[in-house]
């Protein structure tokens, strides 16, 4: 699975406004419904979801980064969304710390496996450092897509070798 | 120094696999030991402790993992952590 098949670079959010969780979380939810990947009648359970999730312990997994996720019925396998702030959010983050880059997976109800392997792109993404520096440089939202697209390609190189 | 390295090799249960929440729960738990714990997979070792690089395996259902511990407390690191992995991370059948 291609890692924009996944993350929509339309619904790319270059800095978000909002520095609250559920703020955060409903803001990145309001973009998925304007691009037209959720549809507006399924806007509140997900949110909803999404932050139930957040309950069972914050998807903040430390160094900065989240990966809020939850299921919704309609949705095909995975979609996703990146979203940056440059400011960080409060996410209760293990590590205590601001949370600066959102991976929010929503994933179809049986899409188990696709679900983790997502996790697993975005991890090996996560891991590297210079990746996470860039991200946060990255000027706008069109570097954000380009960074995105490298690391794709480095992501099949490293597989290959 | 090499001092009590223990392995043991365990199958992932649960249907949804190591995802967010168990990646979570099995480094919260190795962090509670002085032993360093690794997870392989294949070719692929990673650090037990750290959430990031456990979910780096993106181990799926029916995975064989080989737990590593080494260190002063390896044998009790080792057990706790096998044993949160055959108990299904106590996950509800449905997962999360």
């Amino acid at each position: 699975m291609k890692l924009l098949g996944f993350l929509a670079p339309e619904a790319v959010i270059d800095n978000l406004k909002v520095r609250d969780k559920s703020g955060a979380i409903k803001e990145m939810v309001a973009m998925l419904k304007k691009v037209g990947l959720i549809k507006a009648r399924d806007v509140p359970v997900v949110v909803k979801a999404l932050l139930a999730r957040e309950r069972l312990g914050s998807t903040g997994i430390g160094k900065g980064v989240a990966v809020p996720h939850a299921r919704c019925k309609g949705v095909k396998s995975v979609l996703g969304l990146l979203a940056r702030s440059s400011k960080g959010v409060q996410f209760d983050a293990l590590d205590g710390e601001p949370v600066y880059v959102f991976f929010l997976l929503i994933s179809a109800p049986d899409a188990q496996s696709p679900h983790l392997h997502c996790l697993e792109r975005v991890s090996l993404l996560l891991r590297d450092s210079n990746f996470c520096r860039f991200l946060k440089e990255a000027k706008d939202k069109k570097e954000v897509v380009e960074l995105l697209k490298e690391a794709e390609e480095n992501l099949k190189a490293a597989k290959k070798s | 120094m090499k001092e009590n390295l223990v392995k043991r090799t365990v199958t992932i249960k649960n249907s949804s696999g190591l995802h967010a929440r168990p990646a979570m729960l099995l480094a919260e738990l190795a962090n509670k030991f002085e032993a360093d714990v690794t997870l392989s997979l294949g070719r692929r070792k990673v650090d037990a402790k750290s959430i990031m690089e456990v979910l780096t395996l993106g181990a799926g259902w029916g995975s064989k993992l080989t737990i590593a511990a080494q260190g002063e407390d390896a044998p009790q690191a080792l057990k706790a952590v096998a044993k949160l992995i055959v108990q299904e991370f106590s996950e509800a059948k449905d997962g999360d």
